[in-house]
This record gives structure tokens, C-alpha cells and sequence, in this order.
């Protein structure tokens, strides 16, 4: 199958007011077929929010990208905005993290969906209106709600409207940054079922980023794990689990208390390195329990598995 | 059995919401806490788990019930006679970003504590003791830092020695690793478990059943203001006797792809805490309910494994 998306060596930097570059997001590579769910996972600071938002165009003024963004075959992210601007909610779309509560407390639900709607000039007046309630079907809430206001829906139903917004113009790549955060457990699985019943009835191909690997593992077929900057494992969530090939992958998944597993939970040792200097090595090598000394010299190369599975690591055998 | 460091008794906490209105915040709570054990309050937002530990330390107003703190009834005690027992039960707080004042070196976080409570006898010495018993070794080197200067783990790690500077005997530890990246999580909740297994009390709230499993040796399990189940950590998580412990259990996410779930996945949101349905409070979202849970309040009895307890009428 032709990828619906596919990233090529992206790079982000960020000015910093010291005249120093922050290297955000240091080559990234992978493809998203259509209907695909991929995980994007790492701690706080690997560069997972800022990769999607090179994906939509919105990147703030101090940054700056490289690379190639291919949606359906052409480089939206080669003319700058110019390039971005007509694909961005129209192919490729996002919820935001706290989307939930970023809606205007003065204007009704139904009014903030609409919007994206008629200035994309698909449709206005009584035809946006049924628009609208579509989309509100399409995640769970009664069309007739539409006129309601943001405080008259619970966390769960606000996080539904917003994935409504995100869907307005019929995307065909949905990028969710932490869908879930700050919602109950049992919201969490209603939104996860959602986000899974959508990508599978609509084709549509969604990344979701997220600090925890269980919800991955739930949801996504496939899971890039980002470390520094740089994805250090890709590749079915089954194989990650079962057989990483980094470490680092390893290492987050003991991190991670899990329900019924019979585990010792061991935090990973301390923090990922900085990013506005050059790294030298592998990134992960100060923190990894079974470095080499040319861990700390030589770059990690490139590991292969199944299933288009790879990861930078300088270990030949198994993790 | 020794006897509780904590006992909490049919504790209520409500609140005035206007218009004759009541927040029915805890709504007939019991649990208690032995020295060295480990005790989870776990629930969704609103269940009423952190006004609880509140009440318990004497933060929220108690409306009805008794809290009996190493044999006291302190549940009337004045704000004067709290000072001695909150010298000996100590809160550690969710973020460890806003916890911290950022102009404080460690030091004067550590030793605010002696000062209010007026300890005056080897200050810099029981600051040391305490940050190293809070994992930040050797203290030299993080003594004199300022919270900028630390990590978030280590940032909790202050907190956690400021609440130790005392040497309480009960820790009231309210989503203490909910703001941390999941690589350092660990680290910190198995200080709490080594605190534990020195004999301090734990007593923590947590949203996140996979931690509570891990870590403590009893959960209760809140619902709108009560504990419908409780139990052994390990019998409440693998033989869940309450249809809303059953729910939770199996929505959580898994690490393992394969591992087959059948999530069952409640309706709706938890209700508003002023309008608490009739009979069992849980019976408009029970996939098992009969007519009779919309009359009857259950109450907590013996079911499923030894110790383990839950309010349901059809069990």
C-alpha cells in the first residue's frame, strides 16, 4: 500500500534568546499506511509533540524544520506555509492536548465545529448546522446538543467534541497528542474505543502521541519509541514488547507497573541528555544497562527485525 | 494484629453548595492503616479520595464519623491540639513543580518543618538524615541546590524529605508521582515502599490501579463518596468482587498487545456528588443491577478472598 504519510530525516530546531539552537527533533523517518493506528511514545522533552507539529504547519516562529512531510506523494513541508496551508485540517488535522478545555466558555459547541467548516467554505448556514450534528453522531453525542454550551458537557463529551472539530473536513491523517490525559480511567477507555472505531470506519490514519506504553499497546498497531530527539525503536507493538531491540524500549516498558504482570518495576536511572549540544554516541548510552564502550563514541547503527521493525543500537544480540 | 496507626470510621464530609444544596464529598467511609502497611485509595476524580485524606488531616471540616489516630480520637481535636499529630502525619504533595518554593535552597525547604514545629536540636544534621533517607545521597550535594537546579524526581525527592524531617509515622501521599515521567516513577514509589518497610504508615491516593497493584498491600476502592470494595491488593486487582472494581480492572491498559481484554466499559460519567442515586449509588451505570439495588444501600461484608470486603447486593 501506498503511505498516506510519510516522514523523511525530519529535523527541528528552536532558537533559544542565548543564541543557541535547541535540536528538538534530530531525523526522524517512518510511514503511516491509511488506517493505521502508530504510536508515538517517550518521556517529556524527546521531541514527540514538537514532531507532529512540524506534521501540521504550526511550529512557533523560533523554530525552524528540515526534511520531507509527503502527504499522498507531494512535500507539504518543501514550500514552507504556502504548502502546509491547504492540506492542514483538510488531509491532515489534530487534537490538541487539553483540547477538552480549550473550547470558548461563550460560544456554543455546535458554533466552534462549524467553524472550520464554513472557512474552508465546505458548506454554511443549514448545511454546516447538519454538518455538524453528523459529526457530533459520528463521536457518540446527540445531533440535537449542538447548541449547547462547553460547560454543559462533562471532560469526556468536551474530548469527544473536540475530536469532532478535528474531523470536520473529512481528513485522511489524524494526529492526537495525549487523547487521554487528565481523563478517568473509564472516560479513557470510552475515548480510546472511539478513536479506534473511527480510524477502522473511516480509513483514517492516525498517530497518537503519549508518554504510556500500555495505552500503545491497546490501540496502535505499530509504536515509535522517540528518545533525544530521534525515534530509537519502531515497529508492531507486539514486536516491541516481545522482542525490542533497544534498551531504551526495555528499560520504559520494566518502568511501567502493569495491571497483572508478575514484574519488579525499575525506574531508568537518570535524565535524557540536553539538546542544544551536539550528541556524541548514542544518546541513551549513560542511562543503558548493557552500554559498550562504543556506545559512548560511535553513533548506534541501524538494527533490523520483521516487519519493517529497526532500532540504533550498537548490541547485536538480544536486549 | 498491632494495633491501627490510623482508623477512619464512617467518615462524612459534605459541603454546602448553595440553594440548600449538599456535595456529598465522603459519604460513610472506613478504612484504617497498620504501621507498615501500604494502603491504596484509588478512584475517579470526585470519588471524594482526596477530601478524605483531607479530612484526615484535619484540612476538610468533618461532618460525621471519627478519625482515631494510634488510639486518639482527634476528630475533634482544636487546630492547637492537631499540631503534636500533624508533626506525626505527614502530606506529600501531587506536583512536586508548584510544591517547592524556587527561591528555597533544599536546606530551607527541609528545615521549614523543624521550624514550625519548633525543633530546635541538630537541625542541619536532621536535614541530612532525611534527605538521604529520601534517596538524594550524598545530601552535601544537593543541600544547598535550588529546585531549578533539580530534576522532577528529585524535586518529589525534597518534598518527600521535608515530610520526613519529622519523623512522622503516617504518610498521606496524594498522586505523589502523577506529574513525574514514567522513566523515574518507579524510583519514588519504591522509596515509599522502603519508608513501609521501616515501619511507616502509607496511606495513598492514586487514580492508577497498575501502581496500586504494585505497590500497596490493601486498595480501597472508592465510588461517589464511599469504598465499595476493599481488600488485599492482590485479591481486589485478580478476583474483583464489585461490578464497578470489575469495570475499572478491565479497562486498564495492558503492556502486552496480546494479552486478550475484554474491556467493559461503563456508560456515561460518574454523577454529580449533590444528587447521590437512590439505594446502591452505583446502580444507574451497573451492568448487573436488579430492581431492588435502586432501593437498598448496600453495605462493605465479607466476599470473595480473606480480608477482602465489598458493598453489593448481588454478590
Amino acid at each position: 500500500m501506498t503511505p498516506v504519510l510519510a516522514i523523511e530525516g525530519l529535523h527541528v530546531w528552536f532558537e533559544l534568546p542565548n543564541h543557541k539552537e535547541l535540536h528538538a527533533v534530530q531525523g526522524i523517518s517512518f510511514a503511516l499506511e491509511p488506517g493505521e493506528r502508530l504510536g508515538l511514545v517517550g518521556e517529556s522533552g524527546c521531541g514527540k509533540t514538537t514532531a507532529i507539529l512540524a506534521m501540521m504547519g504550526l511550529l512557533p516562529p523560533t523554530a525552524s524544520a528540515a526534511g520531507k512531510i509527503i502527504l499522498n506523494g507531494d512535500d507539504i513541508l518543501a514550500g514552507g506555509d504556502a504548502t502546509m496551508r491547504p492540506h492542514r485540517w483538510m488531509d491532515i488535522s489534530m487534537v490538541f492536548q487539553g483540547a477538552m478545555n480549550a473550547f470558548d466558555p461563550v460560544k456554543t459547541i455546535g458554533s466552534q465545529i462549524q467553524e472550520p467548516i464554513v472557512k474552508a467554505k465546505l458548506a454554511d448556514g443549514k448545511a454546516a448546522r447538519l454538518r455538524t450534528a453528523e459529526l457530533l453522531e459520528l463521536v457518540g453525542i446527540s445531533g440535537s446538543r449542538q447548541d449547547r454550551y462547553p460547560h454543559e458537557f462533562s471532560g469526556g463529551m468536551r474530548q469527544r467534541a473536540a475530536i469532532a472539530m478535528a474531523l470536520a473536513c473529512d481528513p485522511k491523517v489524524l494526529l492526537a497528542d495525549e487523547p487521554t490525559t487528565a481523563l478517568d480511567v473509564m472516560v479513557q477507555a470510552q475515548i480510546l474505543e472511539l478513536l479506534v472505531q473511527l480510524t477502522d470506519d473511516l480509513g483514517l490514519a492516525m498517530i497518537m502521541v503519549t508518554h504510556d506504553l500500555p495505552l500503545v499497546s491497546q490501540v496502535c498497531t505499530r509504536a515509535a519509541v522517540m528518545y533525544a530527539g530521534e525515534i530509537a525503536e519502531i515497529g508492531t507493538t507486539h514486536a516491541l514488547y516481545h522482542e525490542p531491540l533497544h534498551p531504551y524500549t526495555r528499560m520504559l516498558f520494566s518502568a511501567t507497573p502493569d495491571l497483572l504482570a508478575e514484574q519488579t518495576v525499575r525506574s531508568i536511572p537518570g535524565a535524557p541528555p540536553r539538546l542544544d549540544q551536539p550528541l556524541v554516541g548514542c544518546p541513551f548510552q549513560p542511562r543503558c544497562d548493557s552500554a559498550l564502550t562504543a556506545c559512548a563514541s560511535e553513533a548506534a547503527p541501524l538494527r533490523t527485525g520483521t516487519d519493517g521493525h529497526r532500532a540504533y543500537c550498537h548490541l547485536k544480540e538480544t536486549v | 494484629m498491632t494495633e491501627p496507626l490510623l482508623q477512619v470510621d464512617d467518615l462524612v464530609v459534605h459541603y454546602p453548595a448553595g440553594r440548600k444544596r449538599v456535595v456529598h464529598a465522603v459519604d460513610g467511609v472506613s478504612l484504617t492503616v497498620a504501621p507498615g502497611e501500604f494502603v491504596a485509595l484509588v478512584g475517579e476524580s470526585g470519588c471524594g479520595k482526596t477530601t478524605t485524606a483531607q479530612a484526615i488531616m484535619r484540612m476538610a471540616k468533618v461532618t460525621a464519623g471519627t478519625i482515631t489516630y494510634r488510639g486518639r480520637d482527634i476528630t475533634t481535636f482544636s487546630q492547637r491540639e492537631m499540631r503534636p499529630i500533624r508533626h506525626e502525619m505527614q502530606l506529600i504533595f501531587q506536583d512536586p513543580y508548584e510544591s517547592l518554593d524556587p527561591r528555597f535552597r533544599v536546606r530551607d525547604t527541609v528545615i521549614e518543618p523543624l521550624q514550625i514545629h519548633g525543633v530546635t536540636d541538630n537541625r542541619e544534621e536532621r536535614v541530612r538524615a532525611a534527605l538521604e533517607r529520601a534517596g538524594l545521597t550524598p545530601a552535601e550535594l544537593y543541600i544547598d541546590r535550588y529546585p531549578h537546579e533539580l530534576s522532577g524526581g528529585q524535586r518529589q525527592r525534597v518534598s518527600i524529605a521535608a515530610s520526613l524531617v519529622l519523623e512522622p509515622t503516617l504518610l498521606l501521599a496524594d498522586e505523589p508521582v502523577s506529574m513525574l515521567d514514567v522513566s523515574v516513577r518507579a524510583g519514588i514509589l519504591g522509596l515509599l515502599d522502603e519508608l513501609r518497610k521501616s515501619g511507616l504508615g502509607i496511606l495513598m491516593i492514586t487514580h492508577d490501579l497498575s501502581t496500586a497493584a504494585h505497590y500497596a498491600d490493601r486498595i480501597c476502592v472508592m465510588y461517589l463518596g464511599r469504598v465499595v470494595e476493599e481488600g488485599p491488593a492482590h485479591e481486589v486487582i485478580r478476583n474483583p468482587q464489585h461490578p464497578y472494581t470489575k469495570a475499572l480492572v478491565s479497562v486498564v491498559p495492558q503492556s502486552d498487545p496480546d494479552r486478550a481484554t475484554k474491556p467493559q466499559i461503563l456508560q456515561g460519567e460518574t454523577p454529580n456528588p449533590v444528587n447521590i442515586p437512590s439505594g446502591c449509588r452505583f446502580h444507574p451505570r451497573c451492568p448487573v443491577a436488579e430492581a431492588r439495588c435502586q432501593s437498598e444501600d448496600p453495605q462493605l461484608r465479607s466476599v470473595g478472598g480473606a480480608g477482602q470486603q465489598a458493598a453489593c447486593l448481588l454478590i
